[in-house]
C-alpha cells in the first residue's frame, strides 16, 4: 500500500490501551492485520487510545474518501468473554467514543457516521486490570486473556470481510512483523 | 474575606484536573491549586524487569497524545543508560519524528484555545466547527497541519500513533528516497502553510491580550487583570527543538537540581466551598458548602528545579534559546505559534541531510551496568524526562519527569492576581496534556520513597 496519505478507502481501526490486558484487543488484530499483504486501498491502524483525536475528528472535518471504517475495540455487551458483536455508532451508548479534550464534538463517531459508513466489532473482555506484563517475552506487546486472544482471528477475518476480502478460513503470516516493522517509508 | 471557588471538571484539554481557588472580595485569586484527578499511570512499576526494548513501547502507551515524545525519551534513556550512540541517519530520522510531534500537537491545542478567543476586530467567541468563513479556512488549514505532521510520522515512524520504526539503538530501517522526496514535499507544503497560520493566530492572541475584558468560551465577561497569567518561576528547557541525554559532550539538564516533594506539602488542606456560580460555562462551579482537599485529591508528586517550580514549553524554549520575554497566558500562547515555521525548517533540514542508504542502527548495543541514564526529550508540551537504568538489557528502575507535572505548580502559582472566572484560560494556555503526568511514585527531599499510591 502507498501509506502517502492519511486516510484510505476502507480504513481497519483497532482501539485500546495495551496496558490494561483486554483492552489490547483492538491494537493486537491491528498487529495480525499488519502481517498480511492487503489491497492498496485498505489502510490498518492501530490507534490505541487516540482514536478520537488523532482520527475521529480529523476525518469528520477534512474532506475526505473514506467509504468505510471498521472499528476494533472492547465492549461490554454481556456476552461471553471473547464474544463478538458488530454494531453501527447509532446502537452506541452515549459517551463511547467521547474525545478526552470535550473539545465540542461530543459523539465524533456519530457526526463521521454521516459521511463514511462505520462498523464497530466489539469484543466482550474478561478484564481490563492493568497487564501482567510478561518479563521475559521482548516482542510481546500484547497481554490479552486467552479467551479474548482466542477471539482475534475472527476479528481479523471479520474485519476483512467488511472491506471485501476473503482471506479463507486459514491465514498464514506473509511477514515477520518484528523485523518488518517501522519505515514505512519503504513503502512510500 | 477571602472565598472559596472550585472549578471541577477543567475543560478542553488532556486528562480530568480542577481548580481550587481562594478569591478575594473582587473574584481575584489570592491562592490557585490546579491538580491531577486522573489515576496513576504505573510505567515505573511495570517497566521494572522488562527489556530495554520493550520499556519505551510501554511508556508510549501511557497516553494517547504524545507516545512520539514518550518513545524517544524512552528508547534514549536507555540509550543513556548503557552508552549507546546512534548513527547521524537515525538521529535525523528522530528529529523529523520530534518536529511532526509537535506541528501535530500545537495545531490540535489551537482547535481547544480557539473557543475562548474572539474573531479580531469582533466580541464574537471562535467556533472552530462554523461552516462560516472566515473560521472555516481556518479550521481546514488547522486539519491539514495535522495531516502533514502525522503522515510525516507514520512515514518516518512506521506507524502514526505509537511509533514502531525507533528503536535502542538507532532506528529499524531508514527510508527510501521516494519516501523522502515525499517528506519533503510534505514539509514544504507545510512550511507555507505554518507561516499564515501563526500569523493568524499570533492576531488573535494579541487581540485577547488587548481586550479590557474576556470570558471563557461563551460566559459572561469580566473584567481583565494587568499580567494576566504571569509568575516569578523560572523556566526549564533543554534544546530549542530535540533534547539532550547524559551522552552529550554539554548536557543541559542536571538529575541533582531536581527534586520532588509530596503533594500534601505543596498543596492547600482542607477547604470549604464558599462560592459557586450557576451561570459558570457547564456547570463546572461545585456548589457551596461542599468540601476541597487538594492535598490529599492531587494525584502528581511535585517536581521542582533548583528547589522552585518551573515552567516547561514553547515559552521556556524561546526565553532559555532564543531571548524571548513575552510574560502572561498570551506570551505562552504566541510562543507556541512561533515553533511552527521553526519545526518545518527543522524537519526541511533534516530531510535534505539524510543519506538514504546510511545505516541507522548502531554496530554494537551495550547491555547495560546499572548505570542511570536519562534524556529530556523537547516535547511539545515541554520537556519529558525519562530515567532509566538497565543492566544486561534489562530495567532495573524507570522513571517519566513529564511536562505537565513541571507546569502544574508554575501555573498554578501563575493563577494569582487573575479573575477566577478566567482561570481556564490560563490553564489552557499551558497545553495540559494530563494522564501521563500522573504517576505513583513520592519522595521528600532526601529522595526517599515516603508514600507510594499503589494500583489495586
Amino acid at each position: 500500500m502507498l501509506m502517502q496519505d492519511w486516510y484510505a478507502e476502507y480504513m481497519i481501526v483497532g482501539c485500546g490501551n495495551t496496558l490494561q490486558t483486554d483492552d489490547g484487543f483492538g491494537p493486537a488484530v491491528i498487529s495480525e492485520l499488519k502481517k498480511l499483504d492487503l489491497p492498496e486501498n485498505i489502510k490498518t491502524l492501530d490507534a490505541g487510545l487516540a482514536g478520537p483525536h488523532y482520527l475521529f475528528t480529523m476525518m469528520a472535518q477534512a474532506d475526505i474518501t473514506v467509504k468505510k471504517m471498521v472499528i476494533l475495540d472492547i465492549m461490554d455487551f454481556g456476552g461471553r468473554p471473547g464474544e463478538i458483536t458488530r454494531v453501527t455508532p447509532d446502537l452506541l451508548a452515549p459517551g463511547a467514543y467521547t474525545d478526552p479534550h470535550s473539545w465540542g464534538l461530543k459523539e465524533p463517531l456519530q457526526v463521521l457516521a454521516e459521511r463514511t459508513d462505520i462498523i464497530i466489532f466489539g469484543c466482550q473482555p474478561e478484564s481490563i486490570d492493568i497487564s501482567q506484563i510478561d518479563n521475559e517475552a521482548d516482542d510481546a506487546e500484547f497481554w490479552v486473556t486467552e479467551s479474548v486472544r482466542e477471539a482475534i482471528p475472527k476479528a481479523v477475518h471479520l474485519a476483512l470481510a467488511e472491506v471485501g476480502v476473503d482471506y479463507g478460513t486459514t491465514i498464514t503470516s506473509q511477514r515477520d512483523l518484528h523485523r518488518e516493522r517501522g519505515g514505512r517509508g519503504q513503502e512510500a | 474575606m477571602s472565598k472559596v471557588v472550585e472549578v471541577s471538571p477543567t475543560t478542553r484539554h488532556e486528562g480530568h484536573t480542577k481548580l481550587v481557588l481562594r478569591v478575594n472580595d473582587e473574584g481575584i485569586i489570592e491562592r490557585g491549586d490546579w491538580l491531577s484527578l486522573t489515576p496513576v499511570r504505573g510505567i515505573e512499576k511495570l517497566a521494572i524487569g522488562k527489556s530495554m526494548h520493550q520499556a519505551p513501547k510501554i511508556s508510549s502507551r501511557v497516553c494517547g497524545i504524545c507516545p512520539i515524545a514518550h518513545t524517544l525519551a524512552g528508547i534514549e534513556a536507555m540509550e543513556g543508560s548503557i552508552g549507546c550512540e546512534i548513527p547521524d541517519d537515525a538521529y535525523l530520522l528522530r528529529i523529523i519524528l520530534q518536529c511532526a510531534n509537535r506541528v501535530s500537537s500545537h495545531a490540535l491545542h489551537n482547535i481547544l484555545s480557539l473557543p475562548d478567543m474572539y474573531l479580531p476586530g469582533t466580541d464574537t467567541h471562535i467556533n472552530p466547527f462554523t461552516a462560516e468563513e472566515p473560521v472555516r479556512s481556518v479550521a481546514l488549514r488547522i486539519q491539514r497541519l495535522r495531516e502533514i505532521a502525522q503522515t510525516a510520522g507514520e512515514i518516518v515512524g512506521g506507524e502514526p500513533i505509537h511509533p514502531s520504526n525507533p528503536r535502542v539503538g538507532g532506528m529499524y530501517k531508514n527510508i527510501t528516497p521516494r519516501a523522502k522526496s515525499k517528506l519533503f514535499d510534505l514539509a514544504k507544503e507545510g512550511s507555507e502553510l505554518a507561516r499564515e497560520h501563526m500569523e493568524f493566530m499570533i492576531t488573535v492572541f494579541k487581540d485577547w491580550n488587548n481586550r479590557p475584558t474576556a470570558s471563557v468560551a461563551s460566559g459572561y465577561e469580566v473584567e481583565k487583570t494587568e499580567r494576566f497569567g504571569s509568575h516569578i518561576q523560572g523556566y526549564m528547557a533543554t534544546d530549542p527543538l530535540y533534547g539532550s541525554s547524559n551522552l552529550d559532550a554539554d548536557p543541559k539538564w542536571f538529575p541533582e537540581r531536581w527534586t520532588e516533594v509530596r503533594p500534601w506539602d505543596w498543596y492547600m488542606g482542607e477547604q470549604e466551598i464558599t462560592l459557586d456560580d450557576p451561570n459558570y460555562p457547564n456547570h463546572a462551579t461545585t456548589p457551596a458548602g461542599n468540601k476541597a482537599w487538594p492535598q490529599m485529591e492531587a494525584c502528581t508528586a511535585v517536581p521542582m528545579y533548583d528547589g522552585q517550580p518551573v515552567e516547561v514549553g514553547p515559552r521556556a524554549r524561546l526565553a532559555m534559546f532564543r531571548n524571548y520575554d513575552m510574560k502572561g497566558a498570551m506570551g505562552l500562547q504566541i510562543a507556541r505559534q512561533m515553533e511552527y515555521t521553526d519545526c518545518f525548517y527543522s524537519m526541511i533540514e533534516a530531510i535534505d541531510a539524510i543519506d538514504t542508504s546510511g545505516s541507522v542502527l548502531a554496530d554494537e548495543i551495550p547491555q547495560g551496568d546499572g548505570s542511570l541514564g536519562w534524556a529530556a526529550n523537547e516535547a511539545p508540551r515541554g520537556t519529558d524526562v525519562h530515567l532509566a537504568k538497565v543492566k544486561d538489557g534489562r530495567v532495573q528502575w524507570y522513571s517519566l519527569l513529564v511536562p505537565t507535572t513541571w507546569n502544574f505548580p508554575t501555573c498554578s502559582r501563575a493563577l494569582e492576581g487573575a479573575p477566577w472566572q478566567l482561570a481556564e484560560v490560563i490553564v489552557r494556555a499551558y497545553d495540559p496534556c494530563v494522564s501521563c503526568a500522573t504517576h505513583m511514585m513520592v519522595v521528600d527531599e532526601e529522595k526517599k520513597v515516603v508514600a507510594q499510591k499503589l494500583i489495586q
